[in-house]
């Protein structure tokens, strides 16, 4: 009887536990679907403005497009922006007219195109061998020079832009797309990133190549890139998503509008353009995602075994 | 792997997805695009051709003139017509020109009667003013003759008192003159202050006689003359005295009786002084009956002067022409034309009120109506056939700018072509901003009414910045001309459209002249556009 009793009150404490596993379970669920709503309100704000009507925009960005003479604080007294997360009358005359009536964006969007491709080309071509070289190879101040490359990645671009500036216009580069694509090329951030991943490479697999009569390219070629190919792959898709994105480079050494990437281009739409300002958001923001979704993978296994290596 | 396939395919799908765009949305915007034919402005003259339309006219306009106020009953001709001298043009109403003619008369009777009342009233008025004149030649002579009694009688008076006041003048007293006056009242005073210091050393000797005489002594005879020789020096002294002082009073008493035998009168003029003054006075009167006979004098002279003046000028009043009064001439003439238009009602009144042709020739317009009277002017007008016709048109003011009298046209009537010369071109009186242009037909051409075309070539001097005049645009009376430029845009260097103003120095219907300066050699100008253009616009070029 008393056995029965106490697996009674262990199939009930047992009951007990499963429900507060479950609210628990259910709390961090919906406290985590709030985050990431948050973290993928802006994502959201720009599909949905990019849907919206001309007239629905101008009425919700009122208080900011209506009086360029008033401040933001001013703004905010007099009224707030009230966002309609799902458009009255859905549209899509935004893209219609970016796609088919705006050349200009294309112009810009394949500038981007043409440098991020340039950057990333490049990047491979430097950064692989230069890397491969300060994992693998023993050489003399190669410690010193990894420190080197450590401090330089840590420089912002704001404490290079004047030695940047003055080299590239010794070389006659500026006002060109080289002027942006030359210095990113030479970025030590993906030599660290790819260091990493053939860092992790075991000296005995190298050696047993050597062994087997395999040269130093044959190593490079056939054992390196194969297996370090997790933190290549992650050097190129977040090579990708800053050259997509740079804004302070083409600032600084590209004048001539017709040379400006995408990211220039936004801010050049007017206030009374708020609905193509979206669209382009939006197109703009398709290649990082597809990108990002396409070297997920990749960027997760550079970046493990970076952080284990580290 | 399939995830990463898919995100492949949906990459390389996306860019396959933006080159198409990308040529679908330039050849959108290369479609919107303003296309436009520019060319460089070259040197060249401007020909300015003026074509207009224009009728035949008559070279020469004759009237027939008849009598206003006639009362027409019949017009026997139309526009068009042929006339001549033995062509009715119409008939007037007998019944009524009868009255007319009477109605004159009775007028010309009035108007007569009239002028002999006027030519009698000028004859009294002639008569009145010969009377005038004379009575004011009188009255002037008699006046003259009374001034001058007066100046005579007046000339006569300022003699006498002139003759008076010279008598006076000539007896004038004898007065004695001022320093002598003062010599003999000084020579009085002298003598009489004289006698008074005699008196007193004369008083004082005796006193000091008294003083010197003994007592007891007689009279002074008594002492004197001796000193006896028990005497004292002191009395001896006084002796002395006494008798120097006796000596020396004897003397003063002599000379105070001299004195006294040569003493005259105190010196008196108040006789000689009052004659003086009343020869004074009488001079006084008489200088002021002179003055005042000059003053007669010349009162009568100004005032036969003043009466000679008023007589000439009443003469030359009375000889003043009458107002100047034409009546009577415009009654003389409005009597000579009454009979003209009587004696003229009278011929067609003779003839039976017919009105026939003078000339040969082609109405062209009639000015009377049945049963209306005739008005001032040309009853019936026609051209000449003995004169050529002309060709009349209408030119505008752009036109006129290209033509001038002298220049020559080519003309085109009926299929004929003649070049003949502008013969004629004057601004419109009627129709503002027109001109009236004429071309004298040759002899025995066209037909009056007859429609004809005429064509004048003008050539400019030679301009440096000639463009077609598709170019030139205007706005507000400015003209400005669009020029190709370029402008760096995010697709690059474009061609755009850039207004600049010009100054259009001369143009015709293909090409204007342009300023120098603004507009180069090297300027391409557009020419030609397939849609309206803006300041800055961006175009293409035409292929």
């Amino acid at each position: 009887m008393a056995a029965v009793r106490r697996e009674r009150k262990a199939l009930m404490k047992k009951k007990v536990m499963n429900g507060k596993r479950k609210i628990s379970v259910v709390l961090s669920g919906f406290f985590l679907t709030v985050l990431a709503l948050l973290f993928c309100s802006p994502v959201l704000l720009l599909l949905s403005g990019s849907v919206t009507g001309p007239y629905e925009l101008r009425q919700m960005l009122r208080p900011v497009l209506e009086d360029e003479r008033y401040t933001a604080a001013e703004v905010r007294e007099r009224d707030t922006i009230l966002w309609e997360p799902v458009p009255r009358y859905p549209t899509g005359e935004h893209y219609q007219k970016l796609l088919f009536f705006t050349p200009q964006f294309f112009t810009v969007f394949w500038n981007s195109v043409k440098l991020t491709g340039l950057i990333i080309g490049g990047q491979m071509l430097i950064a692989v061998p230069a890397a491969w070289a300060l994992a693998v190879c023993r050489f003399r101040l190669r410690k010193i020079l990894f420190t080197l490359y450590v401090i330089l990645m840590l420089m912002p671009f704001q404490v290079t832009m004047l030695s940047q500036y003055l080299v590239l216009n010794g070389l006659s580069l500026m006002n060109t797309h080289w002027a942006v694509v030359f210095p990113a090329v030479f970025s030590t951030f993906p030599v660290f990133l790819i260091y990493r991943g053939f860092a992790s490479l075991p000296e005995e697999l190298l050696e047993a190549a050597r062994v087997d009569g395999a040269g130093e390219l044959g190593v490079f070629w056939h054992i390196g890139l194969p297996l370090g190919m997790p933190g290549i792959l992650s050097a190129v898709v977040l090579g990708f998503l800053e050259s997509w994105n740079l804004i302070e480079q083409p600032l600084a050494f590209l004048e001539n509008r017709q040379l400006w990437p995408l990211s220039l281009y936004l801010p050049e739409i007017g206030p009374d353009q708020a609905g193509a300002a979206f669209a382009a958001s939006v197109i703009t923001l398709i290649p990082s995602g597809l990108v990002f979704w396409l070297g997920q993978d990749y960027l997760e296994q550079g970046i493990i075994s970076s952080a284990i290596k580290g | 792997m399939k995830r990463r396939r898919t995100a492949a395919g949906l990459l390389t799908g996306f860019f396959v997805v933006m080159f198409l765009c990308t040529l679908i949305s330039k050849g959108i915007y290369g479609a919107g695009l303003p296309r436009v034919a520019a060319q460089a402005p070259c040197r060249r003259t401007i020909g300015h051709e003026v074509k207009a339309e224009g009728t035949v006219a008559p070279g020469e306009e004759l009237a027939i003139n008849v009598p206003e106020g006639i009362r027409v009953s019949q017009v026997a001709v139309q526009p068009g017509d042929e006339v001549g001298p033995e062509t009715l043009l119409f008939v007037a109403d007998q019944e009524d020109l009868g009255e007319l003619i009477r109605e004159k008369e009775v007028e010309i009777e009035k108007l007569r009667l009239n002028i002999e009342d006027m030519e009698k009233n000028q004859n009294l008025a002639r008569q009145k003013k010969g009377l005038e004149q004379q009575r004011a030649a009188q009255d002037a002579g008699r006046e003259s003759q009374k001034e001058n009694v007066s100046v005579n009688r007046s000339r006569q008076d300022l003699k006498k008192a002139e003759e008076e006041l010279a008598a006076h003048l000539a007896d004038r007293p004898e007065i004695t003159g001022q320093e002598d006056r003062d010599g003999q009242n000084r020579d009085y005073e002298n003598r009489a202050r004289e006698e008074k210091e005699l008196q007193e050393q004369i008083i004082e000797l005796t006193g000091r006689i008294a003083q010197l005489e003994p007592e007891g002594a007689g009279g002074s005879d008594s002492g004197g003359g001796s000193v006896s020789g028990n005497q004292r020096p002191e009395e001896a002294e006084e002796a002395e005295e006494l008798r120097k002082t006796r000596r020396d009073l004897a003397v003063l008493n002599e000379r105070l009786s001299r004195l006294r035998l040569d003493q005259t009168e105190k010196p008196d003029f108040a006789g000689e002084d009052g004659e003086w003054k009343s020869w004074e006075e009488k001079r006084r009167l008489l200088e002021d009956g002179v003055q005042e006979a000059k003053r007669r004098l010349e009162d009568a002279l100004r005032q036969q002067e003043e009466g000679s003046i008023d007589g000439e000028r009443a003469k030359e009043d009375a000889a003043l022409p009458d107002q100047a009064d034409s009546t009577l001439q415009q009654s003389r003439l409005t009597l000579e034309l009454l009979e003209e238009r009587l004696e003229q009602y009278r011929r067609i009144y003779e003839a039976g009120g017919e009105v026939y042709g003078e000339l040969p020739g082609i109405v062209t317009e009639i000015r009377i109506y049945p049963g209306e009277r005739t008005a001032d002017g040309g009853a019936v007008r026609y051209a000449s056939q003995n004169s050529p016709f002309r060709l009349k048109a209408t030119l505008t003011k752009d036109q006129k700018k290209y033509v001038n009298p002298g220049d020559q046209a080519e003309v085109r009537l009926n299929g004929t072509k003649l070049t003949l010369d502008v013969t004629y071109l004057a601004e419109n009186r009627t129709v503002p901003d027109t001109f009236d242009l004429e071309i004298g037909l040759p002899a025995q051409t066209g037909v009056l009414g007859m429609s004809g075309s005429l064509h004048v070539a003008a050539q400019s001097d030679s301009y440096e910045c000639c463009v077609p005049i598709e170019a030139v645009h205007e706005e507000s009376g400015r003209f400005y001309v669009y020029a190709l430029g370029s402008r760096q845009t995010i697709l690059g260097e474009e061609l755009s459209a850039e207004k600049i103003p010009v100054t259009v120095l001369d143009k015709n219907e293909r090409y204007a002249a342009l300023e120098t300066g603004v507009i180069t050699e090297e300027t391409e100008v557009i020419v030609r556009s397939d849609r309206e253009m803006k300041e800055g616009a961006i175009v293409r070029r035409m292929e």
